[in-house]
C-alpha cells in the first residue's frame, strides 16, 4: 500500500496575499500541491490560492534554479561561476565581512532585502539576514517602503498614523464600489479579494473600475472609467465640486470630523485662482469625458456606503502623495468614513492580526538606511564616509525591481565584493561575486503571517529535501555566525523547525488548530476603519494636532506639497521624444520578479507591450509585432498587444520579467525597470508611473 | 450517483488560470495542459468588455470522440464520464480532429489525452481540481449556486455534442 501524506504550507512571497496550500506526497514523493477542499462560506470562506500558489511543485526543478554556491570566473554579469563547497564559501564571505569591516567600519557593509520573502515571515528570507546583521554590527541597509510609500505619508499627515485600511469582507456591504486603480482579479491583496467584491456585485453592489487598462477585474465590473494615469486628484476635485454644487457634502459632518475642508472647498470651486474645478476642467485632464464625471459624481453622492479600494498603483507617481490624500478626501465628502461597506479601504494595510514575532534581534541596528529609490546612487557615491565597498542581497532581485535596471547594474560594479542569497539566477545572482542556493517553499520549514487584510498564522512545512546543495537563508546564516564567533548567540542551538515551534510556543495561538491543518485562523468581525472615530470624533481623537482629519495640513508644505491635495500635474513629462505615459503594474504570473523562472506560469500569457490601436496604427504597429519601448533609461524589446483595454497614450508592461541586455544594451528581458526612473516624489516615495516612453516598431 | 454536471460562472471568471495550474499539476502532464483558457475582448474604447472562457472537456452526453475512435479507446462510462483509455490509444488522431471544442490533444508518448473529470476523486466525494481551485467560486460541479445567475439561453458551449455544462450569466 502505498502512503500518503498532507503537509500544509504557504507562499512566502511578497505578493499580499497568503493561501493555504497542501503538499500531497505518495511515498514520500511530492505528487501535486492542493489547498484544503473544506466547508466554504462568505462569511469563513477558504482561503483559495491562485495559480503562482499551484505552481509551486514546478519551481523546485527550474533550469534557472541555483544548485551548489557559485564563485565568479569571468566578468560581472557573464554569468560565468564555478561550483564551490559551502565551506569554501562561507568561509570566503566571512573573511570579506571581517575585512571590510576592519578597512573601512562596518557600514562600508550594504545589507539589501525586499520584494522576496520578506513580510510576515518567521525564519527566512530578510529574518534570517536581519537577525544576523544585528549580532554582527551596525551595517548600511537598503530597505524600505517601495509599496505605497506616498500613501502612507499621507496618511500620516491627514490621520496621524498608517491609513486605517477596512477589512476586505466590509464591501459585502457596499452599493457602490470604486475599483480605483486596483486589481484584484490579478493583485488579490488578500485571499478573498476579488471573491467579495463579485459577492457585492451579487448583493447589488454598483462596481465601477478607474484605469487606465480594462484590466482582468473589469470582468467583476459594470463600468469601465479610463483615466489618465495621475490624474487622480484632478477626478475627485470634479467630482468633489459636483457635490458641492448639489449641496451632498455633510458640511456639519466635515467641520466636526476634518481641518482644513474650506480651503480645499475653495480650491475646488476656484476661488482664488477663479478657475472652478469643474467637469469640463477635469475632462481636459483625465480624458474622461465631462459628462462621464457627472454621473460618477451623482452616483457617489446618491450611493451610501461606498467603498472606494484604491490600488497603491495611482500614489506611485510623482505627487502620489496629492492623489492619495485626495481619495481620503473623498471618502469624507461621500459620508463614506467609518460605515460599514464604505471606507478608506486599501490604500493601506489594515495591520493587526495575528502577530507570531519574529526571532529576536541582537544588540546592532544599521547605522545608515538608504530607501530602495536611491540604493543605486549610494553605492556609486564615493563621497560617502566611508563609501558601500560589499554589498550582501537577500530574497531581492534588486537589480530587476528597483528603478532604473541599468543602473542598478552599473551600481553593483562599483563594488568590491557582491554575494547574493537565491534560490534562482536572477539577474541580480548574475552580478555577483558569489551566489548562494537558497531553499524555497515546499524545501524549509516557516511559520509566516498573514498579510494585514487578514488575521491568520501558518505553519508552513518542509515537504522535500532542498535541491542539490540548497540550504535556507537561516541555515547560511547559522554557519556565517559560527564562523564570525556569535554562532550560538544566533542560532541558540535551534534548529529551523525548533525556531518555528518556538515562534509558535510564545505567539497566542490555538495549538489545536495548528496541528489540525497547519493554521490559525482568526475570523473577527470585518472591521471597519476609523468606525469609533466617525462615531463621536471627541472622544476618539486621531493622532493629528486638531484630533481630526486633516485635510489641510502644513506636514505637507514641508515637502514642497500644497495645504491641501490640489491636482499638480506631473512635472517629469514634456519631451516630446517620450509622448506615451508607461504603466508598470504587477502580473497575475509572478510575485515581483519572483516565479519567473516557472515555465508553468511563464506559458499561461505572453510578456507584451500593451498599446491602443490609435497609437499602434501611426507606429505601423500590428498585434503580436515586435517592437521596442525606450525611455531615456534603456530599451526593451518585445511583442506588441494591440489592444482597446488600454486608453490611447498609455503603454503597459507588467513589471518582473528579468533584465536581460543582448549586447547591444537592448534588454531582451523586457524588464520593465529598464525604463523607469529613481526620481522620487516630494516626500520620498517612488514615482515608477510617471515615466514617459516612445514605442516603435523593431529595427530589423 | 448523478451524472456529472459542470458549470461555469462566466460573470466571475477572471482568467486567473487558477484552474489551469490545478489541473495541469495533477494530471502530471509536464508543462502541458488539459485546460485552457480564452479570453475575450468585445467592442471598442472606450466601451470594452473583457471576458474569460474555460475550456475543457466537459464529457458530452453525445460525444463526438467517442463516436470516431477506431478502437473504442474512447468510452462512455455508466457516471457519464468520457473515459480515454491510453493503453488502448493508437494515436491515429481521429478524436482530437472530431472535438469540436478541441479538447483533445497528442501526448508525448502518441496516444490521445484529455481531461478525466477528476474521475476517480469525484468517486471519493471530492470536487475535480479545477472546480476547488477556483477563488472565484466562478467554475462548480453539481448543484448551480444561489446567486443572481440564470443559464444562458445561447449555445455557445454546444455545438452540437450536448456538453455537460451550464454557462451561467448574470440576470
Amino acid at each position: 500500500m502505498p502512503t500518503f501524506e498532507r503537509i500544509p504550507f504557504t507562499c512566502t512571497l511578497d505578493c499580499g496575499s497568503r493561501c493555504e496550500l497542501v503538499a500531497c506526497l505518495r511515498d514520500g514523493v511530492l505528487e501535486r500541491i492542493d489547498t484544503p477542499e473544506r466547508e466554504d462560506t462568505v462569511q469563513r470562506p477558504r482561503l483559495v490560492p491562485c495559480a503562482r500558489g499551484r505552481a509551486h511543485r514546478r519551481m523546485l526543478e527550474v533550469r534557472e534554479r541555483v544548485r551548489t554556491p557559485l564563485r565568479r570566473t569571468g566578468p560581472r554579469g557573464s554569468g560565468r561561476f564555478e561550483p564551490i563547497s559551502w565551506d569554501e564559501a562561507l568561509d570566503e564571505v566571512a573573511q570579506r565581512l571581517a575585512a571590510t569591516r576592519e578597512n573601512f567600519g562596518p557600514t562600508a557593509v550594504l545589507h539589501a532585502t525586499g520584494a522576496g520573502s520578506v513580510s510576515g515571515v518567521g525564519i527566512s528570507g530578510a529574518s534570517a539576514s536581519n537577525r544576523f546583521f544585528s549580532f554582527w554590527d551596525g551595517v548600511s541597509l537598503a530597505a524600505g517602503n517601495e509599496s505605497n510609500y506616498n500613501a502612507s505619508m499621507a496618511a500620516h499627515w491627514m490621520l496621524g498614523g498608517t491609513v486605517p485600511a477596512s477589512d476586505r469582507a466590509t464591501v459585502l456591504d457596499s452599493r457602490l464600489i470604486l475599483l480605483w486603480g486596483m486589481n484584484p482579479a490579478e493583485n488579490r491583496m488578500g485571499p478573498n479579494t476579488e471573491y467579495f467584491v463579485a459577492e457585492a456585485r451579487d448583493r447589488g453592489a454598483h462596481v465601477v473600475l478607474i484605469d487606465p487598462r480594462l484590466t482582468d477585474s473589469g470582468v467583476l465590473a459594470d463600468e469601465w472609467i479610463p483615466l489618465r494615469p495621475g490624474t487622480d486628484a484632478a477626478l475627485i476635485a470634479a467630482l468633489v465640486f459636483c457635490l458641492e454644487r448639489e449641496n451632498a457634502v455633510d458640511q456639519e459632518w466635515m467641520a466636526t470630523h476634518t481641518v482644513g475642508y474650506p480651503e480645499y472647498r475653495d480650491y475646488v470651486l476656484g476661488a482664488n485662482d477663479g478657475r472652478p474645478k469643474d467637469p469640463a476642467w477635469a475632462a481636459e485632464m483625465t480624458a474622461i469625458p465631462a459628462d462621464r464625471i457627472e454621473a460618477l459624481a451623482q452616483r457617489y453622492a446618491q450611493t451610501q456606503p461606498t467603498a472606494i479600494l484604491a490600488g497603491w498603483g495611482p500614489q506611485r507617481a510623482r505627487f502620489g502623495e496629492q492623489v492619495a490624500r485626495a481619495l481620503i478626501t473623498l471618502a469624507c465628502v461621500g459620508g463614506n468614513v467609518g460605515v460599514p461597506g464604505g471606507g478608506l479601504a486599501s490604500l493601506g494595510i489594515r495591520g493587526g492580526g495575528v502577530r507570531p514575532g519574529y526571532m529576536p534581534r541582537g544588540p546592532h541596528r544599521p547605522k545608515r538606511h538608504f530607501s530602495p529609490g536611491i540604493w543605486a546612487d549610494a553605492l556609486m557615491d564615493d563621497a560617502l564616509d566611508p563609501p558601500i565597498k560589499m554589498a550582501y542581497i537577500v530574497a531581492s532581485n534588486i537589480i530587476n525591481r528597483t528603478p532604473d535596471a541599468r543602473r542598478n547594474v552599473k551600481a553593483l560594479h562599483h563594488l568590491d565584493f557582491v554575494v547574493v542569497n537565491e534560490p534562482f539566477m536572477t539577474p541580480t545572482a548574475r552580478h555577483a561575486d558569489l551566489v548562494l542556493p537558497v531553499s524555497i517553499e515546499l524545501e524549509r520549514p516557516d511559520l509566516v503571517r498573514s498579510w494585514g487584510h487578514d488575521s491568520h498564522l501558518f505553519e508552513a512545512g518542509q515537504a522535500v529535501e532542498p535541491v542539490g546543495l540548497a540550504r535556507s537563508d537561516y541555515a547560511i546564516f547559522s554557519g556565517l555566525a559560527e564562523r564570525m564567533g556569535f554562532g550560538e548567540a544566533y542560532s541558540q542551538g535551534r534548529s529551523e523547525q525548533a525556531w518555528v515551534d518556538w515562534l509558535r510556543e510564545t505567539s497566542e495561538l490555538d495549538q489545536q488548530a495548528l496541528a489540525n491543518d497547519g493554521i490559525w485562523r482568526v475570523d473577527p468581525e470585518p472591521r471597519v476603519a476609523l468606525r469609533a472615530f466617525a462615531k463621536d470624533p471627541v472622544a476618539n481623537r486621531l493622532p493629528t494636532p486638531s484630533g481630526r482629519i486633516e485635510i489641510a495640513t502644513s506636514a505637507a508644505t514641508r515637502y514642497g506639497l500644497p495645504m491641501v491635495p490640489t491636482y499638480l500635474g506631473d512635472d517629469t513629462g514634456g519631451d516630446p521624444s517620450y509622448p506615451l505615459q508607461l504603466l508598470t503594474p504587477h502580473s497575475k504570473l509572478r510575485s515581483n520578479s519572483c516565479l519567473q523562472a516557472n515555465p508553468w506560469l511563464r506559458r499561461l500569457e505572453p510578456h507584451r507591450a500593451w498599446i491602443n490601436p490609435k497609437d499602434a496604427e501611426p507606429r505601423g504597429i500590428s498585434d503580436g509585432d515586435p517592437v521596442w519601448v525606450k525611455s531615456p533609461r534603456g530599451t526593451i524589446a518585445l511583442p506588441a498587444y494591440v489592444s482597446e483595454r488600454i486608453m490611447p497614450g498609455v503603454i503597459c508592461v507588467y513589471q518582473g520579467t528579468w533584465y536581460t541586455p543582448d549586447a547591444d544594451g537592448i534588454d531582451r528581458g523586457g524588464c520593465a525597470n529598464t525604463l523607469t526612473s529613481q526620481i522620487e516624489s516630494p516626500s520620498g516615495g517612488y514615482t515608477t508611473h510617471s515615466t514617459w516612453v516612445q514605442v516603435e516598431k523593431e529595427a530589423r | 450517483m448523478n451524472a456529472p454536471q459542470f458549470w461555469v460562472d462566466t460573470s466571475r471568471c477572471t482568467g486567473c488560470a487558477a484552474c489551469l495550474i490545478a489541473c495541469q499539476d495533477r494530471a502530471a502532464l509536464g508543462d502541458s495542459a488539459w485546460l485552457r483558457i480564452i479570453s475575450h475582448e468585445m467592442g471598442a474604447f472606450p466601451l470594452v468588455r473583457v471576458a474569460f472562457e474555460i475550456v475543457h472537456c466537459w464529457h458530452c452526453q453525445e460525444p463526438s470522440c467517442v463516436a470516431v475512435c477506431p478502437v473504442e479507446a474512447l468510452a462512455q462510462t455508466p457516471e457519464g464520464w468520457v473515459r480515454l483509455d491510453g493503453e488502448a490509444c493508437i494515436g491515429c488522431g481521429a478524436c482530437i480532429e472530431a472535438c469540436p471544442y478541441q479538447c483533445l490533444q497528442m501526448g508525448e508518448d502518441v496516444v490521445a489525452t484529455k481531461c478525466d473529470g477528476c474521475a476517480d476523486w469525484v468517486a471519493q466525494g471530492h470536487s475535480p481540481v479545477c472546480v476547488n481551485a477556483c477563488p472565484m467560486r466562478a467554475l462548480g460541479f453539481g448543484a448551480l449556486p444561489s446567486r443572481p445567475v440564470s443559464i444562458a439561453a445561447d449555445t455557445a458551449y454546444d455545438l452540437g455534442t450536448r456538453p455537460r455544462v451550464e454557462r451561467l450569466i448574470r440576470r
